[in-house]
């Protein structure tokens, strides 16, 4: 079952189409990434998925409701970080506490006790004492101490350093798992995003270009490299051939149903590809060839 | 207490309130410098026994719109870790709210232009009797309202036509009722600012006239916020 489902997602500001055509279905208990680079349509597409925006076109469902008739309590299920989230300077984390606690019939006072522990973070602090790593780190507890099934992430670990980022990411999993929470982040930084995902989308001009089980696709999406292109015929008709290039007498070519059995008789080498070679090849065609290489 | 008992919108009204008093109550005693302040600025030498009180209401005026927009923007921006995408709220009640503790916000304060008016009365020896104008004690009811409706619903062609016929109106209100004393400045008859001296009657009309407004503002901005989104109306 999906949590979250977009079809035909479109959304304008003014003659701009930030989101053209946005196809998602994000499944329960996945960790999902939402992929793309800057303005392509992310954090739009979560403003349509949390009702902050209304949709042009297209139908999206969160819990298979639609976001602008949330009720109070659905929005309950649900935790929302966006990138530049704060909370006043001066107020002490204790307060914040109290303010959100208020708000949630199923809020987890003990869960919050031993997260603030781990982090090293004191209900008597300001929130104008933290670093910015801790001010995500106690935003992300007060979003748990909710208990939501569902947690939205936009670019969770924008403007923190590779290992609070790393920490933060791995610690997220952790909670995800542990509380059998669905979580879809939507990032920019692949690298980061490619430990802890397990479900992509990959968005290109407000489209979806790919959406897949990761490891799926990593298990499809496969780099053959020849010896000159005298197989190139050859391999163009077993495979789709996503894009290809020749480099240095070695033709390359990038196929997306990859099949060992269907290399027989040919001599080739395979390569694997991560997330962020995949990105590139859905995103930008011949430029994966370039990073690649 | 079941969930339908804890969303409902009673719980959810008192709970936004008790949010926006947490979040701003530092505003809230802070903000009693300003009409106290008033006092101060623009003291004339008067000739009357009559003191106008007129800058404590205009300095409130103001502050209430800085304050305004201190307590809904972040919401609007959604910059907040404690607006209503973040929490179990309706659109619209955090809107109520806002409204009525900004409504509160401006009655306290208010009333603390009362009491810079007593204790001037009572450093004026008994001798000056100070008068507060309906009309004018209005102005911060009107700008919080005016400003709250440009934070909410601040794009769209319609919205701009009918703020600037709003601001407009505002400002021509201002000028007019205060030009003719300024235009005048030896005429000064009170210690405070010099105004048309308008009849008591003719002040209550337009303070009428200008609650009239704040409360069909604050209706309009209900219904077209609860009808758009950020960014257009569907």
């Amino acid at each position: 079952m999906n949590v979250i489902e977009t079809c035909g997602l479109v959304r304008y500001f003014g003659a701009v189409r930030a989101v053209a055509g946005m196809d998602l279905a994000v499944p329960r208990g996945s960790i999902f990434g939402l992929l793309g680079e800057n303005g392509c349509g992310k954090t739009t597409a979560i403003n349509l998925m949390m009702g902050a925006l209304i949709p042009n076109e297209g139908i999206v469902s969160v819990f298979e409701e639609d976001p602008l008739a949330f009720s109070p309590a659905t929005r309950a299920r649900i935790g929302y970080l966006a990138d530049e989230m704060a909370l006043p300077s001066w107020m002490t984390l204790g307060e914040a506490i109290a303010v959100h606690a208020s708000f949630f019939e199923r809020w987890d006072q003990e869960a919050l006790q031993k997260l603030l522990k781990t982090f090293d973070l004191h209900a008597n602090q300001t929130f104008g004492q933290l670093s910015k790593g801790q001010k995500r780190w106690f935003l992300i507890v007060l979003i748990v101490a909710q208990q939501p099934e569902l947690l939205i992430l936009d670019e969770p670990s924008g403007g923190l350093d590779v290992s609070v980022r790393r920490q933060f990411l791995d610690l997220l999993v952790d909670l995800a798992n542990e509380r059998e929470m669905t979580v879809l982040i939507a990032s920019h930084i692949l690298s980061d995003v490619e430990r802890v995902v397990d479900h992509v989308a990959f968005v290109k001009d407000g489209k979806t270009v790919c959406q897949s089980g990761l490891e799926d696709l990593k298990t499809r999406v496969k780099r053959l490299c020849l010896p000159g292109d005298t197989h190139r015929h050859e391999i163009e008709k077993r495979f789709n051939v996503l894009c290809a290039r020749e480099q240095s007498g070695t033709w390359l070519a990038t196929v997306s149903d990859f099949k060992q059995e269907c290399l027989s008789g040919l001599e080739c080498r395979v390569e694997h590809l991560n997330l962020e070679e995949l990105f590139l090849v859905y995103n930008q065609g011949g430029a994966a060839q370039e990073a690649a290489s | 207490m079941n969930a339908s008992d804890f969303y409902s919108l009673s719980h959810q009204f008192r709970r936004a309130l008790n949010r926006d008093w947490r979040l701003h109550r530092i505003e809230l005693l802070c903000g009693i410098l300003y009409p106290v302040v008033g006092f101060y600025v623009g003291h004339r030498v008067g000739l009357s026994q009559v003191h106008s009180v007129v800058v404590p209401f205009l300095v409130l005026a103001g502050f209430m719109v800085h304050m305004t927009r201190r307590a809904c923007l972040p919401e609007v921006r959604r910059s907040s870790a404690a607006c209503y995408l973040n929490l179990p709220l309706d659109r619209l009640m955090a809107l109520n709210a806002h409204v009525v503790f900004l409504g509160m916000m401006t009655l306290w304060l208010l009333a603390w232009v009362l009491v810079g008016s007593l204790l001037k009365l009572g450093g004026a020896g008994m001798t000056a009797c100070y008068r507060w104008h309906p009309d004018i004690a209005m102005a911060p009811f009107l700008t919080t309202v005016l400003t709250i409706r440009h934070v909410y619903l601040r794009r769209g062609l319609a919205f701009w036509r009918d703020s600037v016929l709003w601001y407009v109106l505002l400002i021509t209100w201002l000028v007019w009722r205060f030009y003719g004393g300024l235009a005048q400045p030896s005429n000064a008859a009170n210690n405070y600012w010099p105004d048309r001296n308008l009849s008591l009657a003719t002040e209550w009309a337009i303070a009428a006239i200008m609650a009239a407004a704040v409360v069909w503002l604050v209706y309009f901005t209900r219904i077209q916020w609860r009808h758009r989104q950020i960014g257009g109306i569907r």
